[in-house]
């Protein structure tokens, strides 16, 4: 490359990170063009330069900073701004500086938002007027409010409401965590103001615990509107980023435009932040952030604080949603779903009592009629089966009394599933604590369970539905033989069965019969170990399982409990009056006005006969018997 | 860093291996940046604000239209280029680093790949007015 040539010489030096005499390469540039080709090398000298000392900042500090436009001159100080006497500084950036200020004529106190003198950036002040114009446009108790724009000799300010009080970030240091409920108060406040944000056509980008204030009445006044931006895009960068990045929603840290979900998102954040802590996805650095929100390593708000209501955290856990269209729509539907929160526990305060003795009623009736239903179930199928059905006389009472029974064994399992997780999870809290590495693994199956999906409740719903649905198909595959007798006895009844199906029913059996209800009871406990998992995965997420799920849920339990249940009283309960007619041994099904129905197992089908009750040839003995145990119908060989 | 960290799990296969795969992982950053925002402070501590209110330290200095001039006029670069560019500019890679990183025999040709992808840029800056 020849000495002169003032390219090369200018590539040379932003190639090398030497410094350049931009102004000597232009005095030796030879043609315009090369003047031209100069000024867009210097843009690009300027843009190493920047780089570099990005680059000398992290070198040189142990801890990385972050990164910030150049402070302004340490003694940048004011005394008056036009007719405002500056009272004192209440903050300053890079670029400007916050003042209490006094207005001599209407006698009061404002802030007064000033550019450093140094900043003559036309941008900068254009952003200042933007700040100024989207104020000006929102008028809501809860948006700090913006007197006007002024300047005073080459310095441009802006004049607003002075709020007295602290952020809620400084709330948050002095006081501790708060409450849901004074959480939720914060959050509608926002919301209130967002909603009048972007009713004016903005969008905060901003929302954050520092730029929330409260004032020393307790309102709520959101402040800074310095990142805005107009929300039809009219200066919109969809590349820029800006704002707090724990605050940001994912798409926006991905690039996409702010919006009004992203600015629910925020608000979300807030709340979350303001009852644990922390943040929903965290992350050391920008790219960290980015990748937590990708791999979608976020902690759900119930994880941190199990003890939060679940419709609070359902609230905050929708405005976190990845997805902007799962958010809540606007500000304002936020903003009714908190307010939701507020009153259902004040009105839980005023009717408690009149709430507890509706939900009890409603228990009580709700469990009486699943009762009295499970009961009909379990008698239709004995009367049926013994051919009885016009010689009963069962009424609700029996019926509930049945019922009753039916749901013993299954509230034992389910008690029994309950306190087996219980004890697991104990257990697994005090191996960890003694096992460290086996910290390692758990992680490592929690990331596993990520990678697969399985983080989701409806994946899990729908594994939970097809794992259940394949036990109950392999416990009634197992028993289809039980199953086929039991069936074929209500078709029609004992009076016709074949003595072998009868022989089914006899204590020589039992074994079987026993076979039959352990089978089903630990597909019952299976079932209900499967489905506790989607459950819980719901309840910490603050969701619930979609009706759907719900309903198959309760249809695969209640089949069953129906399966487990509808044989018991044929197997295990079937003790009836015995009695000798014609010198037969027979038992007594029923009654109907002045006749007996009887089961004679001597005899040919049809076995059931209609005696008078006042026969000569009808004698009771005085005991109550198996019928199935008669001799007669229970054959060597096995049905 | 995270690519150091993953040597833990690198077995050497052949000679080079290990700087082939250090050569892979940083282009792969580099791709990631040139699709993504490269005026962001690479790097950041998570403080509460990035960036804050203000324009970047870039808009600062060269103007937001000139910022995006150069990012407009970086992604009509062929890769080569692109990768020298922001491996030099942005990431202030040493030549060395930046030959390895590149592919290239030498330093010197890390040099020259840089100062041509720096000529065809100014070229596309200017072009792109």
């Amino acid at each position: 490359m020849a000495p002169d040539d003032v390219l090369a010489q200018a590539i040379d030096g932003i190639a090398d990170g030497a410094d350049v005499n931009w102004r000597l390469l232009q005095g030796r540039a030879r043609s315009d063009d090369e003047r031209a080709e100069l000024r867009w090398l210097q843009v690009l000298g300027r843009i190493a330069n920047v780089h570099r000392s990005t680059h000398d900042e992290f070198d040189g500090d142990a801890s990385p900073t972050t990164v910030a436009a150049p402070a302004g001159p340490a003694a940048d100080t004011l005394e008056n701004w036009g007719r405002y006497r500056l009272v004192r500084k209440l903050g300053a950036g890079s670029f400007g500086s916050v003042y209490c200020a006094w207005d001599p004529q209407l006698e009061r106190n404002i802030a007064i938002k000033i550019l450093h003198e140094h900043v003559a950036d036309d941008r900068l002040r254009q952003r200042l007027l933007r700040e100024g114009r989207a104020l000006a446009k929102v008028q809501h108790a809860n948006v700090v409010q913006v007197f006007g724009v002024e300047a005073d000799g080459n310095r441009v300010g802006l004049c607003m409401e002075l709020v007295s009080g602290e952020t809620i970030a400084g709330v948050l240091r002095s006081h501790g965590l708060l409450s849901h409920r004074e959480a939720a108060v914060v959050g509608e406040d926002v919301c209130r103001a967002l909603a009048a944000v972007h009713a004016a056509g903005y969008v905060h980008r901003d929302v954050k615990a520092q730029n929330v204030m409260r004032d020393k009445a307790g309102k709520i006044v959101l402040m800074d509107f310095g990142t805005g931006h107009d929300a039809a895009g009219g200066d919109r960068r969809p590349r820029d980023l800006v704002g707090t990045p724990a605050y940001m929603a994912p798409e926006v840290l991905e690039g996409q435009p702010a919006s009004v979900q992203s600015d629910i998102y925020a608000v979300g954040v807030l709340i979350y932040h303001l009852v644990t802590g922390q943040y929903p996805v965290e992350g050391g650095t920008l790219l960290d952030l980015i990748d937590a929100h990708k791999s979608g390593r976020r902690r759900a708000l119930l994880e941190r604080r199990p003890d939060l209501p679940m419709t609070f955290a359902h609230v905050v856990s929708r405005a976190l949603a990845p997805n902007p269209a799962e958010r809540w729509p606007s500000a304002g539907a936020m903003l009714e779903a908190l307010g939701g929160l507020r009153d259902g526990a004040r009105s839980a305060d005023t009717f408690s009592w009149v709430r507890t003795a509706l939900r009890g009623t409603a228990l009580v009736a709700g469990g009486t009629i699943g009762l009295i239903a499970l009961g009909m179930v379990n008698s239709r199928y004995f009367n049926v089966a013994l051919g009885r059905e016009t010689f009963t006389a069962e009424g609700p009472g029996d019926w509930l009394y049945w019922g009753a029974v039916s749901l013993v064994a299954p509230v034992v399992l389910v008690l029994m599933v309950l306190i087996g997780v219980s004890v697991l999870r104990v257990g697994l809290r005090v191996l960890l604590r003694l096992w460290p590495r086996g910290v390692t693994i758990v992680s490592a199956l929690t990331d596993t369970v990520r990678r697969f999906g399985l983080d989701d409740v409806e994946t899990v719903s729908a594994c939970a539905l097809v794992a259940s649905a394949a036990v109950l198909a392999g416990a009634c595959w197992f028993l289809l033989p039980d199953l086929a007798i039991l069936l074929e006895l209500i078709n029609p009844n004992v009076s016709t069965a074949p003595v072998e199906t009868l022989a089914y029913l006899s204590p020589r059996f039992s074994g079987r019969h026993e076979n039959y209800r352990l089978s089903f009871e630990w597909a019952s406990i299976i079932l209900v170990a499967l489905w506790w998992v989607p459950f819980r995965m719901a309840a910490l997420q603050g969701q619930r399982l979609s009706g759907g799920m719900q309903t198959a849920a309760a249809a695969i339990l209640l089949l069953t409990i129906l399966l487990l249940d509808f044989p018991y009283r044929l197997l295990y309960q079937a003790e009836l009056d015995a009695v000798e007619w014609r010198g037969r041994r027979c038992y007594v099904l029923g009654e109907r006005n002045a006749d007996y129905l009887v089961f004679c197992p001597d005899l040919e089908p049809p076995r059931n006969r209609v005696v008078k009750k006042d026969a000569s040839d009808l004698e009771h003995v005085a005991t109550k018997m198996n019928p199935f145990g008669h001799a007669s119908i229970s054959p060597t060989e096995r049905p | 860093m995270a690519t150091i960290a993953r040597l833990g799990s690198f077995e050497v296969r052949h000679q080079g291996a290990l700087q082939a795969y250090l050569r892979t992982a940083i282009l792969n950053q580099i791709r990631d940046l040139v699709r993504q925002q490269r005026r962001r402070p690479l790097m950041t501590a998570l403080h509460d604000t990035v960036a804050d209110q203000q324009p970047s330290p870039l808009e600062l200095a060269i103007g937001n239209e000139n910022v995006e001039r150069y990012e407009a006029a970086v992604d009509r670069l062929p890769q080569a280029d692109q990768e020298a560019i922001i491996g030099r500019l942005e990431l202030q890679y040493s030549y060395a680093e930046l030959a390895v990183v590149l592919g290239k025999p030498s330093p010197d040709a890390a040099r020259m790949a840089v100062t041509r992808a720096l000529k065809r840029l100014a070229t596309e800056m200017r072009h792109g007015a």
